[in-house]
């Protein structure tokens, strides 16, 4: 009988291991090309990287108009609710082909392109902070200003000029603004791509009191405008130095391993005043960091990460700034419109 | 003077006085003068007796003398002296005194005497005894008397039956006897007899008692859906029986007739030979062999001379059952007495040994008989059963109730009507029970009706089949030696993996990040931070679909093979009870949905299947066998509905492996 037993259970068990299979789990396998899976930081960045693309994701398209180079003079109003006209008299246009004014003046009609940054959001979406020199600024406007023609970049003539109007949006107007440009790349790139190259330059040719604050009537309103005298296209700003650098100290910020310097920009604005920085990488301890921001600065952190075609936000403040800062920035998955959203509110 | 003071006075004064007698007075004494005086005088006179007296004394002159004396002379026995003497002592002295003796028993006196005081008196006293029977005296005895004496004595004479012999007995043969004996005897049924029939019967309904087990419960089921057909199949068998039956009767009718040829019957052929081809050198059993039954042994070919030899020994004597081989080891056969003790060795045997029987000794037998068919009974692999078999066949009952031209009555037993009660019994008898278990391995077929072609290409290549199995109980009732009928119930389960890619899977995994952070020039730290990195990448899915299914298997078998070890075919219809899926399937736009059960997508009751198998089947005890069935399952219609873009169906070949057991033997 315990035979009989014995070979019930042997068949018993050859069933169950012949049929009675485990179930196999997912197994995972990472792709390996994919952003999200590359962890490691570069040492130098190309404008390949992820996030060298948020700013033409961000930047909205320019705002265009006709200007008529036979009128005497253009009033050009841009940006809606009349906050900021621009003034261009006959004959200030040349052309320039490989470095050289063309004899031929334009004439008839062409289009201006403009962009303005009026707020803490529009700084950040263009990635210009309000640095310059290694020092701090502080913002009153800044625009991107193009005239086209027959598909050619018009520049100014030497010594002409062009007048913007416009009124500061969520202050009041700031005193002892002056004006600065930009050193872009070579040829100089679309407004909405990232250059590393560039820099707020002040304009020491502008004079010594390049931007007046005046009250005009707008739309019935009685408003302080500033007026800016420009002699440069392309980024123009009116900024001015912060005041409180002198007792700057180290910031840093660090975030998970997914978020990399080459997917993720750092930045920190003032909550008081239009001043943005960004962090720069460090390579060595995988973190962002700045020495620019005065001890007890009350900023927030924004990082805007790309990885892939997925965008990350994250945001952290800091009421007082102490020394030696150290904080970490936990990035959330986030649509384009919510930043964008985000940015606006700014 | 008183005579009494003469006697008194003569006899002191005189005592020692001797004178002696004249002559010729002794001569005038009459002898009864001188015995009297002697009896008067000499009554309480006590003489030595001289040795040399007792020796001129002959015993016939004693005992003459004390025959005439103490013939009639009555003495008390003083008491106690019967117990002081033991039987064998007293037995002796009848056995020696009065062995000549003969008494005659006057009428009243044997009705006087109870039976059970002769029955304990014979039975110890002749238990052992073997008297001759004189010449003739059979002759005497009526035939009426026999019976009637062996009616009397012997009809309620139950003897037990070993478990080994009943075994050896087949069913047919059993029933085959008591059909061919007692097909012609009417008996009364008593009123009661049939309650005390009625429990015994249940007992013996194995069948009803496994219902009390929990497998019963599938087992009915089974019963109940395949008993119409078991039924169909059985009615047709018993008419099949019945055919052979009224065969057998007109092979009866033959022999009865004297033109019966024992080479013609199949069974008999086969028992033959089987005899033949196991007896292992002894000499074949001739078809002339003749074989007879009953109690008598004598051949009636045999030399009367030899038979008169018989009688005179004493051994077998007309096939009496002897008292004194009452508790030899002699087998009885369905109540026949076979005797074994032959005068004659020449004759009839050459060897007394118990286990070698004399065919003729143990086979009646009948017309011409040929010496020298000695069997050997332990070569045998039936013996009794083929004896019973063969003798059943070949003899009529007139030939059974009859020993050398006197006819026998035979005991009446009372059976209530055998004849109906065998088809129930016949029905219940050979009840199998399977349960079994086989690792399956189905092949699908998929028929296109609207599906993409991209859609059947991935679904081919997700899919692969893997081993499933099924298991079952299932009812084997054998119709006959060869054919089989099976139906039960049986759970099938189909497995099925599908492997598919899913894309974009997220990964998440901790870790612990550490940094080296310079906050000012000469101030640095180490920051330890627990972060979760997301890793990007696809999953290999591995999904199970499962295709389960309720069937009732319909089978009919074959079977055959010798031995413990049988090989059968089995081939039927599977009825599909229910049926039902789990798992995933692809959608229209290549995505990959589960399925639920109860889903439309897939049939509740998939219909009707083919089923075939080889059956191997080695017995290990007669309750238990084990068996292997290599099988192959055509399901006739589609599992899938028809809101499926496609056809899907089965074909599954799979090897049950399970044991048998027996519902009605021990």
């Amino acid at each position: 009988m315990k035979m009989q037993v014995y070979i019930l259970m042997l068949l018993s068990t050859c069933l169950l291991l012949g049929s009675c299979q485990k179930e196999l789990s997912g197994e995972f396998t990472a792709y390996p090309n994919n952003p999200l899976n590359d962890t490691i930081w570069t040492a130098t960045q190309k404008p390949t990287d992820g996030v060298n693309s948020i700013i033409s994701d961000l930047m909205p398209p320019v705002e265009v108009a006709s200007v008529d180079l036979s009128l005497p003079t253009n009033e050009i109003k841009i940006g809606g609710s009349d906050s900021c006209r621009l003034y261009f008299d006959k004959g200030i246009f040349v052309t320039i082909e490989n470095g050289v004014i063309t004899p031929v003046k334009p004439e008839g009609i062409a289009t201006i392109e403009m962009y303005r940054i009026r707020n803490i959001g529009e700084m950040i979406r263009c990635m210009r902070p309000s640095q310059a020199n290694g020092l701090l600024t502080e913002f009153a406007g800044g625009f991107f200003i193009r005239i086209i023609k027959d598909g050619k970049e018009l520049s100014l003539a030497s010594r002409q000029s062009y007048l913007v109007k416009w009124i500061e949006a969520g202050s009041d107007a700031k005193t002892d603004m002056r004006v600065y440009y930009s050193r872009e790349s070579s040829p100089t790139p679309l407004y909405n791509v990232m250059d590393f190259n560039f820099e707020w330059k002040e304009d020491m040719m502008a004079g010594t009191n390049p931007i007046e604050i005046v009250e005009e009537t707008l739309s019935n309103k009685k408003c302080k405008v500033y007026k800016m005298l420009l002699s440069n296209f392309r980024w123009v700003s009116a900024q001015r130095p912060a005041s409180a650098n002198a007792n700057s100290v180290r910031l840093t910020s660090f975030l998970p391993p997914n978020f990399t310097n080459k997917n993720t920009t750092v930045l920190a604005y003032f909550k008081k005043q239009k001043t943005v920085i960004k962090l720069d990488a460090d390579y060595s301890s995988r973190s962002f960091k700045t020495d620019l921001l005065p001890k007890g600065a009350e900023i927030t952190l924004v990082s805007i990460s790309k990885i892939g075609s997925n965008y990350y936000y994250g945001e952290k403040d800091i009421s007082s700034l102490d020394y030696g800062t150290i904080t970490k920035i936990e990035p959330e998955k986030i649509t384009l419109a919510k930043i964008q959203e985000l940015l606006n509110n700014k | 003077m008183p005579d009494s003071q003469f006697d008194d006075f003569v006899g002191r004064s005189l005592s020692d006085l001797s004178v002696p007698v004249p002559e010729g007075a002794w001569e005038r004494l009459a002898d009864k003068q001188f015995d009297l005086h002697c009896k008067q005088t000499l009554q309480h006179m006590q003489s030595n007796v001289s040795d040399d007296l007792w020796k001129r004394i002959t015993d016939s002159h004693f005992d003459q003398h004390i025959a005439e004396q103490l013939g009639n002379y009555i003495a008390p026995v003083p008491a106690g002296s019967f117990e002081q003497l033991d039987d064998t002592r007293l037995d002796h002295f009848f056995g020696n005194s009065l062995v000549d003796y003969e008494v005659p028993v006057g009428e009243e006196q044997w009705d006087a005497i109870a039976d059970g005081l002769l029955h304990q008196h014979t039975g110890n006293v002749f238990d052992n005894y073997e008297a001759p029977v004189s010449e003739g005296l059979w002759n005497k005895i009526a035939d009426q008397q026999f019976n009637q004496h062996f009616a009397d004595k012997l009809g309620n004479l139950a003897v037990p039956v070993s478990g080994e012999l009943w075994d050896s007995i087949t069913d047919g043969q059993m029933d085959a006897h008591f059909q061919s004996q007692l097909t012609t005897i009417e008996a009364p049924v008593p009123e009661d007899m049939w309650e005390r029939v009625k429990p015994r019967e249940k007992e013996d309904r194995k069948f009803f008692f496994w219902m009390r087990f929990p497998m019963a419960a599938a087992i009915l089921g089974a019963i109940l859906l395949g008993g119409i057909c078991a039924t169909y199949f059985l009615y047709n068998n018993y008419n099949k029986e019945n055919k052979g039956s009224n065969q057998q009767e007109v092979v009866r009718d033959a022999a009865k007739q004297g033109n019966f040829n024992p080479a013609q019957p199949n069974n008999a052929v086969e028992n033959k030979e089987n005899i033949s081809s196991e007896s292992n050198g002894s000499e074949p059993i001739t078809p002339n062999t003749q074989l007879n039954r009953g109690n008598s042994v004598i051949p009636p070919d045999i030399d009367p001379a030899a038979a008169e030899s018989f009688k005179k020994n004493g051994s077998i004597n007309n096939g009496l059952i002897e008292k004194k081989r009452r508790n030899s080891k002699t087998p009885i056969h369905s109540g026949f007495q076979i005797t074994q003790n032959f005068p004659n060795k020449n004759l009839l045997t050459s060897n007394r040994d118990q286990d070698e029987i004399n065919a003729a000794s143990i086979l009646p037998v009948q017309g011409s008989y040929q010496a020298g068919n000695t069997i050997q009974n332990k070569k045998f692999a039936y013996p009794q059963s083929i004896i019973a078999k063969e003798r059943n066949e070949k003899f009529t009952q007139q030939e059974v109730t009859t020993i050398n031209g006197h006819p026998i009555q035979l005991p009446k037993i009372n059976c209530p009507t055998v004849r109906g009660r065998n088809k129930w019994d016949d029905f219940n008898k050979d009840w199998y029970v399977d349960t079994y278990v086989s690792p399956d391995y189905s092949i699908q077929t998929i028929n296109n009706l609207s599906a993409s072609q991209q859609l059947l290409k991935q679904k081919d290549s997700s899919e692969q089949m893997q081993l499933g199995y099924t298991a079952g109980v299932r009812l084997v009732k054998p119709l006959n030696n060869h054919f089989l009928l099976t139906t039960g119930l049986q759970y099938a389960q189909i497995n099925q993996k599908y492997v598919y890619r899913s894309e974009n899977e997220i990964k998440l995994t901790t870790v612990v990040t550490i940094r080296t952070i310079i906050r000012a020039p000469g101030d640095t730290v180490v920051v330890r931070d627990t972060s979760t990195v997301q890793t990007v990448g696809y999953k290999n899915n591995v999904e199970k679909n499962r295709y389960r299914s309720i069937d009732i298997p319909i089978l009919l078998g074959y079977q055959f093979g010798r031995g413990s070890l049988k090989v059968g075919i089995h081939a039927g219809a599977i009825i599909n009870v229910s049926s039902w899926y789990e798992g995933v399937i692809l959608d229209s736009s290549m995505a990959v949905v589960p399925v639920q059960k109860g889903s439309q997508l897939y049939k509740s009751k998939v219909g009707l299947g083919l089923y075939a198998g080889v059956n191997v089947t080695k017995e290990l005890s007669k309750d238990m066998s084990l068996f292997v069935e290599p099988y192959y399952k055509h399901s006739l219609d589609n599992i899938t509905s028809e809101k499926m873009p496609y056809q899907q169906k089965f074909g599954t070949v799979g090897v049950l492996m399970g044991v048998r057991w027996s519902l009605n033997r021990k």
